[in-house]
This record gives C-alpha cells, structure tokens and sequence, in this order.
C-alpha cells in the first residue's frame, strides 16, 4: 500500500463499489476497495498516499465519522464524498470539516475525476508539507538547549549583543554557537532562520523558549 | 410523504449511480487499443442486475402507493382474525410456528376494508415468523391477540419469541426499505403502518427484556360508529 497514490472507495454498496473502482482504474487511476470503513481503516497505513473517496450513509461507521477519524489520526488523507441523495446539511458539515468535496452518486464524470485529482493534488501537497516538517523538527530537536535559545532569540529580532548580555554569555561565544547552528541547518539569516521556522510550525515554541529563564549550558 | 420521497431517491441512486458508472467505465475501455471484451461483458451483466434492482424498487413503491381508499364496511373483528388464522396456519406449520389466537369476546365492530385489515395482519404474522427463523422450533411462538385497548379502540398485535427489536430501532422499523432479511425488500412493516393509517388507527411496536425478549406490534384501531 505505497509507492504511488491510490483512490480509496469506501461504500457498503457492492454494485456501486464495483462500478465506481471500474470507472477509476479504466480512467488510469489505481483503485482499493472496500465494504466498510472499519475495513478500510484496519488496511491503512502510515504511509498510504492518495485520497479516499467515501459514501456519507453507511451502516456502522459513516462517512462523517471516517473522515473524522482520519483527520486526527496520524495519516489524514483527504476525502471525497458521495451521497446517494443530496443532503445539503450533511453536505455543509462535511465541507467545513474539511472534506475536498461533496457529490451525488450520479454526478457528472468530469466532476468526479476533477475532484479526485484536487483530492490527490492536496494530499500529496499536505503530504510533503508533513515530511518537510518532521524533518525540520527532528533537526530541531538535535540541537543543544543553548543553540536552541539562541535560535529563538535570533528569531525576536535580537542583535547578538543583546542576546549576550540577556543570557550572560560572551558575544563571540553567541557568533560561534550562530556559526554552528549554519551549519547544521544551512542557513544563517535573521529572516531565512524565521521562515524555516514558521514552515516546521516552530514558532510557538521558539517565542516560548525566548521567554523563558536562561539555560545553563 | 416526504419521508418516503426521501427513501425512494436514496434506494434508486444506488443501482442508478453503479448503471451510470458502469456505462462510463465501458465506454472508456471501448475507446482503448485492444478493449477487455471479457469486462465490458461484466459491466453489461451488471447494468442488468442493477436495472432489475431499481426495478424492484419502483415495484416496491408501487405497492406502498397503491392502498388506495379503504372499502369501508363494518366488520366483526372475530371474522378478520380467525380468517387470517386459516390463511396462515399452513405456513405456520410448515415452519413448526406455534400460533396462539386468542379474541377477547364482546368486542366492537371495527371499520374497515377487510382485504386490507386481513393484508395487515398477514404481513405481521408472517413478519414475526420470519423473526424466529434462528430460534429452535420448539421456542417458535406467535400469538395474535384482539382486545378492547379502551373505550372506541380495538388493539390488535402480534407477538413472537424471536429476537426482538435493538432499543432505539423501534421507529425505524416502520421505515421502507429497512430489512434485515437478506433479499428482503423491507416493504412488508411500511406497507402495513400504510394500512393502518389509511383506516384511522396507530401501529407500534415493543420489545421485552433480555433474554430472548420478543417483539410485540400493536395496531389500534378505531371502532366503528353506533358500535
């Protein structure tokens, strides 16, 4: 279940689930299928890719609920949804809860194939954007607490001289600790450090650790 | 109404959107260089199977619309029950059903198209039949019951000792297209609460307790006028 993306249908409709897994896979794209979403959920794993096109009405658990599911576990492929009849409120819940789309069951086939590509579009987007930042936090973590802070003061805005005195160190000893943290993340400027920071989603912790209590290293 | 609207759309998009998907399907595998021939027959076999599906269920709906106005007459409620009784008894047998009749005497008349209130309670009887099929035969029991429910209502129910209702599902099972029988097209309990709706009266149903409770549908008919 890796390698390339792969539309996941889930429906309890054993017709439909045929025809639609048909449809796909003659349109080029490569298709899994399943009765439930229990069964479904038993089958993914951390690094499926793709997008899940799922029936809203299923016995046991719904579609609403699937998509729930997925969106705080630890892989939230995007989601498709088809309905047999259009429910506009059950239309309207999905999508704020961040569902790609909402379509009946016999909406157009330009549509279907148009809101599946945006489904594999975004979930190979959210996909790298995931890896990018567990990457840019692992490197995180593998800095000393001192680099730490001082990679957190960087980022306030504050000259070296500053961070020195703040912290009670030297300002050569802040120059070298700025030289290693080039080093190991290959970028040393006040607003290069910001933005790798804000891409891993740091930037809550940093403004934390820069108002915390100096560290003695 | 709107409720039956509401399922007949939902349970003829499904064999609908699969027809229509299978159709799309084969006409992208025709337009390939060599086209799987042995597939496209499988699509046409199921667009068959599907067109029969949506089929049913127009038929389905058909006899749920279909009660029409009651053909109304005064009728002993004795006669109704134990005509039914007599209908059923051979398929009881066969299915080594114990049923009970039991008509309280003195009872009122009630108004009503005979067909049709003896339609009603075949469709219960050979519901609550169909309940026990996993009961051992010599638990299988049903008994149809009429009694004075209070003054101007006449209640008819049938009981069984199978499985009973799951609590919370008691209002669904009224629903069209609810079934649990596989095959089963889910119409026999909305066509009946069409009966007896159609002749004035309520139709519920209960399920007793753990183990093996048993489920009851109680129809509430009204009494016919001057009775």
């Amino acid at each position: 279940m890796s390698g390339s993306p792969v539309v996941y249908v889930v429906d309890d409709d054993a017709s439909f689930r045929r025809a639609i897994a048909r449809l796909l896979r003659a349109e080029g794209f490569d298709v899994e299928a399943f009765g439930s979403a229990r069964e479904f959920l038993a089958a993914l794993r951390p690094d499926s890719e793709g997008c899940v096109l799922a029936d809203l009405s299923m016995p046991g658990m719904d579609g609403l609920e699937l998509q729930g599911l997925l969106a705080a576990g630890s892989n939230p492929l995007p989601v498709v949804f088809l309905s047999a009849h259009g429910d506009v409120p059950a239309a309207a819940r999905a999508l704020k809860r961040g569902a790609v789309d909402f379509l009946t069951k016999q909406a157009e086939k330009r549509d279907l194939l148009e809101a599946i590509g945006r489904a594999l579009g975004r979930g190979a987007a959210e996909r790298a954007e995931r890896g990018l930042r567990a990457e840019r936090r692992g490197l995180f973590e593998s800095l000393s607490p001192r680099e730490r802070e001082i990679f957190a003061h960087v980022v306030q805005g504050r000259l070296n001289k500053q961070i020195a005195s703040r912290l009670g160190i030297g300002e050569r000893t802040v120059k070298l600790y700025r030289s290693g943290l080039t080093t190991k993340l290959g970028i040393s400027s006040v607003a290069e450090l910001t933005r790798w920071a804000q891409e891993a989603g740091l930037l809550p912790e940093l403004d934390r650790v820069a108002a915390s209590p100096p560290t003695t290293d | 109404m709107g409720q039956l609207a509401s399922s007949l759309a939902h349970e003829l998009a499904q064999p609908l959107g699969a027809i229509q998907r299978n159709a799309e399907a084969a006409e992208v595998i025709l337009a390939q260089e060599s086209p799987d021939l042995a597939e496209v027959a499988s699509i046409v076999a199921d667009i068959r199977r599907d067109d029969q599906r949506a089929g049913d269920v127009i038929e389905g709906m058909k006899a749920l619309l279909r009660r029409g106005e009651p053909k109304k007459a005064l009728l002993p409620v004795a006669t109704i029950v134990e005509g039914v009784a007599l209908l059923v008894g051979p398929d009881a047998r066969s299915r080594h059903v114990r049923l009970a009749v039991e008509v309280e005497p003195g009872l009122p008349d009630v108004e009503g198209d005979k067909v049709q209130l003896q339609q009603l309670l075949l469709n219960l009887l050979l519901n609550a039949m169909e309940a026990m099929q996993d009961v051992p035969p010599e638990e299988r029991r049903v008994a149809l019951r009429a009694r004075l429910a209070a003054a101007g209502w006449v209640e008819l129910s049938v009981s069984d000792s199978g499985p009973g209702i799951p609590p919370g599902s008691a209002a669904g099972v009224f629903e069209p297209y609810v079934t649990t029988k596989p095959g089963g097209m889910g119409m026999g309990l909305a066509i009946s609460k069409s009966i007896v709706e159609a002749h004035g009266g309520t139709i519920s149903v209960d399920s007793g307790p753990s183990p093996a409770p048993g489920a009851t549908i109680r129809v509430l008919l009204p009494a016919g006028e001057g009775t």
